[in-house]
């Protein structure tokens, strides 16, 4: 059960990082570390240093430092790949780890977090394959983004009737309903079903909602100006002045509703009206497309109101900012060809990391970033612009791993010409100590203490004074014998006999204690050899490993510098490509900004020679 | 008055073409992708110089530590309620290796499971002695200062130390544990 948990926890974090929040992750149970080095990963990733973690974990893995925890190492692995956009990794991982004995829960997170990051980069039918892969229901908010994600393909397959069917499933108030609704409606409208179309927008657009509920009351102000440029497509005026009526003032999309509302009253012939609302964008951004649009709405109105000198001074004022505006984006195109748009927008970003939620916070103030704000803020311009970083960030880092294997190779140099140097001091050193004389010496020290105790030789292990005194003694007795043949000695015999006794009995008494003496110094011949045994090993495995390690080190070396060679070859190219991508994506949207430009420019000179005949015609009528 | 009405619904389409476009990108994300090429390009090139970081990492620790003198010392926490870790000092053989500060962060990463490699260093086969000395706050945010010792046999392996803080229930104070890993 703990293990279960364990995964079930790291399961959760990874589904955290790789829908990009570290918040939601610290609500998770606190995973039993068992591996010292997945623990180690773990550090580095609580604080979201991904990139450091994400190394951790494969030469932990490598280095066999992996047991316990190979399976949550492994979940953790591939979230981090997932945060990364090596999704094809991360999926291949997922794939191996996630089995009937996995958890459902966690299965089921699992499989939706691919087909979530497979349908953000179009691999449509793999995200469909991932959604089908989940049984049962997710969690609420989850389940609800699961079916608009299943709504999405069935409109993408023209299947309307079971989208709509399907869309019910979702919670009531959910944004994923109002998502999916919207969609679904845009795509009716696109094929022409103009009342199932409608209908769908008039449902979002009547929504009662409170204004500052975020995303729902902005899908419901799409929905309604939407609704009223379908109407004003369709010359129905009074119905799309209803609609804009509806949109927030404040909301993003006032100033296309502030154009909108003025045409609707255009139509109506009520030129005075839309004139309130083009003025009043006129003085808006002159760089948005609604502003630039109403630059041309307002003289239009005047001239339908015979203001036609106002009119003039209208037009001429909008030629003169179309073509700054013209100007302003030649400039912006070249300099975007002959330099780097992404290295411009990186200009500001100091971070060193490679963090997997890396985006673009801060776009620099320049003038071609503010042009290209929207451009800049959408997903997939983010995703490629973190792609040339994180590809930059690589680049880098192989470079100085360059530099480090230099340092390296001076360091092998330098250990191996030391370890040429020693070679003779280690052999003489191994001459000058005969470990296996010492081994005799110390196996006939043994043989004798054994020898000593199984004949109960109390003198053998006795103080060298007790056994001087004891062959004192001896030497005694034999002058007194040779005495006694002249005179007589018992008295000298018996003080000798008791002096033995003593000694005899002292020796006796102290030889149990003498010989575990003896027995505990050579224990402690036995560790220091063992100890001199084990280091002459260790320095004669040295001696024979060490050629080989220095072999095996300078291969690793070159084959590591071939290999980074070659993979900086080719980032450089990928680099350039990617580079050249975000700057044709860039250069397409200001082309085509400048394509409407340069129709605005031509429909205001077509207005001013239309204004100049009428006012003459105006003049000679009078 | 045939041009007027061209350019109504010439600026009206336009209108109706940036909501509609403006709008799908709220929902689904319909917007240019990189070639497929490109990114398995990008994906592969990432794998790659992960491998190669990978094996740097492995090579770099192989000759600056090899296994036969390596000794690691990681510093972990069980709980982390009794006990808030402000600082580490290490001792090895009487000489000072490591003296360590942690942030809010690096605390954080530690009392949700993560392990900090205090130390990496080399030393010779036979007997050491390591002193830890542990800062922090302990219950009731008093000031705690905890030492612990080990005496450990280093052999041709490599040698793994952990310095752990346990709260213990029972007792409702910290506990300091040090112990080698196989």
């Amino acid at each position: 059960m703990r293990r279960l948990l364990a995964h079930f926890s790291i399961a959760l974090v990874v589904l955290c990082l790789a829908s990009g929040s570290s918040h939601a992750a610290s609500k998770t149970e606190k995973i039993q570390v068992k591996d010292l080095y997945y623990g180690k990963a773990l550090y580095d990733y609580y604080q979201n240093h991904h990139y450091d973690a994400l190394i951790q974990l494969l030469a932990a893995d490598q280095q066999g430092r992996l047991k316990q925890n190979r399976k949550d190492a492994q979940l953790l692995l591939a979230g981090v790949y997932l945060s990364y956009g090596v999704h094809r990794k991360a999926t291949e991982i997922f794939e191996q780890l996630i089995d009937e004995n996995t958890p459902l829960d966690v299965r089921n997170r699992v499989w939706f977090q691919l087909a979530k990051v497979r349908r953000q980069r179009g691999h449509i039918e793999s995200a469909e394959q991932a959604l089908s892969r989940i049984e049962g229901e997710l969690p609420a908010e989850s389940q609800n983004e699961r079916i608009f994600l299943q709504a999405t393909s069935l409109i993408e397959r023209g299947q309307y009737d079971e989208t709509a069917e399907l869309l019910k499933t979702i919670d009531n108030g959910s944004a994923w309903y109002y998502y999916g609704a919207y969609n679904l409606a845009l795509a009716l409208l696109r094929k022409g079903n103009f009342t199932e179309g409608v209908l769908q927008l008039e449902q979002i657009g009547a929504t009662e909602v409170d204004v500052n509920s975020g995303e729902i009351s902005a899908i419901k102000d799409q929905a309604n100006l939407t609704l009223a440029l379908t109407y004003l497509q369709r010359q129905q005026p009074s119905s799309a002045k209803q609609h804009l009526e509806q949109v927030q003032v404040n909301d993003l999309l006032s100033d296309k509703a502030l154009l909108a509302m003025g045409w609707a009253h255009s139509v109506l012939g009520q030129y005075r009206q839309a004139l309130v609302y083009w003025m009043e964008l006129q003085q808006r951004d002159s760089q948005e497309r609604a502003t630039q649009e109403a630059l041309l709405a307002v003289p239009y109105a005047l001239a339908q109101l015979r203001a036609n000198k106002q009119a003039l001074q209208h037009y001429q004022s909008a030629m003169v900012v179309f073509n700054d505006e013209l100007q302003r984006l030649s400039l912006m195109i070249d300099s975007i060809r002959g330099g780097s748009l992404p290295e411009s927008l990186l200009a500001n970003d100091t971070s060193r990391s490679m963090d997997g939620f890396w985006q673009l916070e801060e776009i620099p103030d320049t003038s071609t970033s503010r042009y290209l704000i929207n451009l800049i803020a959408q997903r997939d311009f983010q995703e490629g612009l973190r792609n040339y970083r994180e590809l930059r960030f690589l680049k880098q880092e192989l470079k100085q791993r360059l530099d480090d294997l230099g340092i390296y190779e001076t360091l092998l140099e330098t250990q191996g010409d030391s370890y040429k140097r020693r070679i003779p001091w280690i052999k003489s050193l191994f001459k000058s100590h005969d470990l296996k004389a010492l081994k005799k010496r110390r196996d006939t020290y043994a043989a004798q203490l054994q020898r000593i105790k199984e004949r109960d030789d109390v003198f053998a292990v006795a103080p060298r004074a007790e056994q001087k005194m004891l062959a004192t003694t001896e030497r005694l007795k034999k002058q007194l014998q040779r005495l006694s043949k002249q005179m007589k000695v018992d008295n000298y015999n018996e003080r000798l006999r008791m002096v033995r006794g003593i000694l005899l009995w002292r020796a006796n008494a102290d030889f149990k204690a003498r010989l575990w003496q003896a027995n505990k110094a050579l224990g402690n011949v036995d560790q220091a050899y063992a100890e001199n045994q084990a280091r002459r090993q260790s320095l004669e495995n040295g001696l024979r490993n060490r050629p080989q390690a220095f072999i095996r080190y300078d291969t690793e070396i070159s084959s590591l510098r071939q290999r980074i060679e070659g993979q900086l070859a080719r980032i450089n190219t990928t680099l350039q490509t990617q580079e050249e991508l975000l700057n044709e994506v860039a250069i397409e949207s200001l082309e085509k900004r400048r394509g409407y430009l340069r129709d605005f420019l031509l429909q205001a000179k077509i207005s001013v020679a239309q204004t100049y005949d009428r006012a003459k015609q105006e003049q000679s009528a009078q | 008055m045939k041009l007027n009405t061209l350019f109504i619904s010439a600026v009206v389409i336009v209108v109706w073409l940036a909501a509609l476009s403006g709008a799908s990108a709220a929902g689904a994300n319909t917007t240019q992708q990189p070639s497929e090429s490109l990114e398995a390009d990008i994906q592969s090139l990432k794998e790659e110089i992960v491998k190669i970081n990978r094996d740097f990492f492995i090579l770099e620790e192989e000759l600056l530590f090899p296994a036969n003198t390596q000794v690691v010392v990681f510093v972990s926490v069980d709980s982390g309620v009794l006990f808030t870790l402000d600082s580490v000092s290490l001792k090895l053989n009487d000489k000072n290796v490591a003296n360590y500060l942690y942030t809010a962060r690096e605390g954080k990463a530690l009392e949700r499971g993560g392990v900090q490699q205090l130390y990496i260093g080399n030393l010779r086969n036979g007997q050491h002695e390591i002193v830890a000395i542990l800062n922090g706050k302990g219950p009731q945010g008093r000031s705690f200062r905890r030492g612990t010792s080990l005496i450990f046999e280093k052999s041709d392996d490599a040698k793994y130390i952990e310095l752990k803080v346990v709260d213990s229930a029972e007792r409702q104070q910290p506990e300091f544990t040090i112990r080698e890993w196989e």
